[in-house]
């Protein structure tokens, strides 16, 4: 009898096996934290990230004023202890306007970011693991959707299917009163926004696909495929959670240019409508006086030059956490 | 992977950075070129310079925008000098007189229906032809047509009256009877009726008179460049949007006694006021026109720059009081009454426009303005109340949603409205209004639900009964998306305009009519604007009038700094 033969009768191989697996999946997000934190670039990113977050959770129950809350006798005015970043041209309190707008921006980048990823992750798995046809079949529509430029479409949406949502939307609720349809505004925001999202998930679905390629042909794949395990398992329980890593990688990135993007589309005045708080408005709104107060671009405008950055620091980190191969990981 | 994005993070704000910086950074002064303004063999002898005058005779004039250069369509910012280049049989003063221009005087008729327009007999063309009757006739014959396209001359109601002009409106004639070329340097106008702002309207910049032939040439988008024969003391030296240059210089062939100092005039469209600021600070330009919000803080450190334009404005909302809520008058009433109107343009004006809340059509630089003149206007929260509970509406939860539209990016307007929509919330508990900031296809599909839009009217001709005929005519056009019927208003508009401004009664129907047409609350104020030119300290001798025009730009000039 060979000595491995002998531990497994006696159970100890089996044993050792099942701990060195837990060690190696523990050391493996281990591994990740230890490199996320030990990266000081990271950890303001994630700082402010979190700050963010918090931000447009609790911000409208912190803020001190509404951010419709007009003090008439008090327009423009510099910081003071009333109001820690001044007021706006109308009298508003920009504090309490930026913590609303991180809530706007925090919303739709949430929701963009979801749309595309579902999107993305479905249509790239099929196009990797889907054989050579269904791969044809998504390319071309990735191609497609590709090819719309985003701001473009979105100016689309905003004066052509609105309307009609709106409409339905007004019907319902002069039918049956119910009190989600009484302001149609953050129906405006799906609209336009959900179109964003349709055409920003081929990003994650070339990711994917690419994974999934380069996943297929390793030795687990094949050992599973060999002991019987149907396509859909091998797709759902190995293909697809050793593809995700990067996905998250690129989901911070996506992340901070949805805000992006929400501002430039509140600011070409497309996306959020005044009176609505949007750090886009709230630089559209104040771009005229530039010259003489400052400070009301430049406080909508450092958030969210800051958030963004913020949110590129922590997805810098999360890339190098997550990708041991990387050269400048530990 | 890491190396690479922050490289890229660093080189996006480096890049942000160099843009705000060059963003601060104001255009370089157009080239000032040569003092020689004129053509070698020049016909115009020059006028000595006054002793303190500077040796290079240049305005650089900055603006927020110039169109094509052809007095009949002109709506943008070359009106100025326009004038001046194709002259009006007429020309206001600051005062709103029309002194003789093109014209030496006129003659009417005892019934008021014939006048006759006597040319300057030294008057020429900068070809060396001489300016006559026909050119006039012909040239406002084409004006009036539908082959002049974006013309306006047929706007004015005075106009409308001449003889036999509607075939020739319509396109079914060629000759407008009313015209008549008596001889060479007369001519006679026939109305159907009198008209006495007639030469208040020949005084217009839309009415001055170009040289049929060169129209003829240039297509109907003519637009005048440096071969345009020209009859003022300037003519076009480059004048391209596409470009964007733009300069006058003088007419070497001006046949006029008095010879301008000014060699050229240089202007530069800048959409930015921010911009054109920095522009005034560097001393890159020399008069500046649209400065608004910078206004305040540039009148607090030097007030005598400021030179008032005498023009009468109004800047509203209008409400389509065929849409629901505002088919009813209550609700009209209810909203005007719901918004302190002094407090709201105080602040969405920065203060610029404090004394100019729209209270009136009139203004009070117009014959006739009389203050409190719109029954029962004012801030009254409690009123409004009641106004909005009396409405078929009752209710501000039965209200429909009401739809806004600014009509342009103005921060002014966006801030008014959002000032507006604060205060009906608070005072009346009306929460479903939407705002859009832009033109009305901002709404896409929604465009034909909205009710509210914003709106301004000039008194181009600055006479009482002709801006009030112009707001009643208003009220009934249905692209202008009113919809108030009047008839007896209608009846009251008629008989104003049979009476001259010198008449005892005149102000008397002017005023009825204007609190009438106010008594509708077809509208939500906002200012009587305010135009202002700056000019630096060495333009001396600097005047203008109602229609923006440089009156006095014969006698300005340029002294050394």
């Amino acid at each position: 009898m060979s000595e491995s033969t002998e531990k497994l009768s006696n159970g100890s191989l089996g044993e050792q096996l099942a701990g060195e697996s837990a060690l190696r999946t523990r050391s493996l997000w281990k591994d990740a934290v230890g490199r996320l934190l030990r990266n000081r670039l990271s950890i303001i990113g994630l700082i402010i990230t979190l700050f963010l977050l918090i931000s447009a959770l609790f911000g409208p129950y912190i803020a001190p004023y509404s951010y419709t809350e007009q003090d008439l006798l008090n327009v423009a005015k510099m910081p003071s202890p009333d109001h820690w970043l001044g007021t706006d041209e109308i009298g508003r309190d920009l504090f309490s306007r930026v913590l609303w707008g991180a809530r706007t921006a925090t919303l739709v980048a949430i929701f963009t970011t979801f749309i595309s990823v579902i999107i993305g992750v479905i249509i790239g798995a099929i196009a990797g693991y889907g054989g050579a046809l269904a791969d044809n079949i998504t390319g071309r529509i990735i191609d497609i959707v590709m090819s719309v430029p985003g701001l473009l479409l979105a100016a689309l949406i905003a004066v052509s299917i609105k309307e009609p949502v709106v409409t339905w939307a007004e019907n319902i609720y002069d039918a049956s009163g119910f009190p989600l349809f009484a302001d149609t505004t953050w129906l405006d925001l799906l609209v336009v926004f959900g179109g964003l999202a349709f055409v920003s998930w081929p990003g994650y679905a070339r990711l994917i696909r690419g994974q999934i390629f380069s996943l297929r042909e390793e030795q687990y794949i094949e050992a599973a495929k060999s002991v019987g395990v149907s396509e859909l398992k091998i797709a759902l329980r190995h293909l697809l959670p050793n593809a995700i890593g990067p996905v998250i990688v690129t989901l911070t990135f996506s992340f901070s240019s949805a805000m992006v993007l929400e501002s430039s589309l509140s600011y070409l005045g497309i996306g959020v409508q005044p009176p609505q708080a949007s750090w886009g408005n709230m630089i559209a709104s104040n771009i005229g006086s530039w010259s003489y107060r400052p400070w009301l671009v430049a406080v909508p405008a450092l958030t969210l030059a800051i958030v963004t950055l913020g949110i590129n620091f922590l997805g810098d980190g999360l890339n190098d956490a997550l990708n041991p191969r990387s050269k400048r990981s530990i | 992977m890491k190396g690479k994005r922050h490289i890229f993070s660093f080189a996006s704000i480096l890049l942000v950075i160099v843009f705000a910086v060059s963003a601060c950074a104001a255009p370089a002064p157009a080239d000032s070129g040569s003092t020689a303004a004129m053509d070698e063999g020049e016909e115009m002898t020059g006028r000595a310079l006054p002793e303190d005058a500077a040796e290079e005779q240049v305005i650089r004039y900055v603006t927020r925008n110039f169109s094509r250069m052809n007095p009949a369509s002109e709506g943008g910012f070359g009106r100025p000098f326009v004038s001046h280049i194709w002259m009006t049989l007429f020309l206001r003063d600051y005062e709103h007189q029309a002194n003789p221009w093109l014209a030496t005087g006129y003659d009417v008729s005892d019934d008021g229906l014939t006048y006759t327009i006597h040319i300057h007999p030294d008057a020429v063309w900068s070809d060396g032809s001489p300016v006559t009757a026909n050119d006039v006739k012909v040239y406002w014959e084409y004006a009036v047509s539908p082959e002049c396209i974006g013309c306006r001359m047929f706007n004015y109601s005075a106009i409308k009256l001449i003889e036999g002009i509607q075939p020739v409106v319509d396109g079914e004639a060629d000759e407008i009877p009313g015209l008549v070329a008596v001889d060479d340097k007369t001519l006679e106008i026939k109305l159907v009726a009198p008209k006495p702002i007639l030469i208040d309207t020949l005084a217009n910049y839309n009415t001055a008179i170009v040289k049929l032939e060169d129209i003829l040439e240039g297509g109907e988008m003519w637009a005048a460049d440096g071969t345009a024969r020209v009859n003022g003391p300037f003519k076009v030296k480059v004048w391209d949007p596409d470009t964007q240059e733009y300069e006058v210089e003088q007419n070497p062939m001006w046949w006029g006694d008095t010879k301008p100092y000014i060699e050229r005039i240089i202007g530069q469209a800048s959409a930015d006021e921010n911009v054109s600021f920095i522009m005034w600070q560097n001393d890159e330009v020399d008069v500046a026109h649209w400065l608004t919000n910078i206004r305040e803080p540039l009148r607090a450190d030097n007030p005598e720059s400021f030179t008032l334009i005498p023009y009468a404005t109004n800047f509203f909302y209008t409400l389509n009081t065929s849409l629901p809520p505002f088919d009813d008058i209550n609700v009209r009433r209810a909203l005007v009454h719901a918004v302190d109107w002094d407090l709201a343009i105080d602040a969405a004006w920065e203060g610029a426009r404090s004394d100019r809340v729209m209270k009136t059509h009139l203004t009070p630089e117009i014959q006739c303005y009389k203050a409190d003149n719109w029954p029962d206007f004012g801030y009254n929260p409690e009123l409004a109340k009641e106004e909005l509970a009396a409405s078929k509406y009752g209710e501000p939860e039965d209200l429909p949603k009401i739809r806004i539209t600014t009509n342009g990016q103005s921060p002014n307007y966006i801030r008014t409205a959002e000032i507006m929509m604060e205060m009906w919330k608070n005072n009346l508990g009306i929460t479903n209004v939407e705002m859009r900031p832009g033109r009305i296809d901002a709404w896409g599909q929604e465009g034909e639900e909205v009710q509210v839009l914003r709106r301004s009217s000039g008194a181009v001709i600055p006479d009482s009964s002709e801006w009030m005929n112009g707001f009643y005519q208003r009220l009934g056009d249905p692209a202008r998306q009113i919809n108030i019927v009047d008839e007896e208003l209608g009846a009251l508009v008629d008989e104003m305009a049979l009476h001259s401004s010198a008449d005892p009664e005149y102000c008397d129907f002017v005023q009825e009519v204007e609190s009438r047409i106010l008594g509708h609350y077809y509208l939500l104020p906002m200012i009587w604007d305010l135009y202002e030119y700056n000019t630096k300290p060495w333009i001396v001798g600097f005047d203008t009038n109602v229609d923006n025009n440089w009156t006095s730009l014969l006698d300005m000039y340029v002294a050394k700094r």
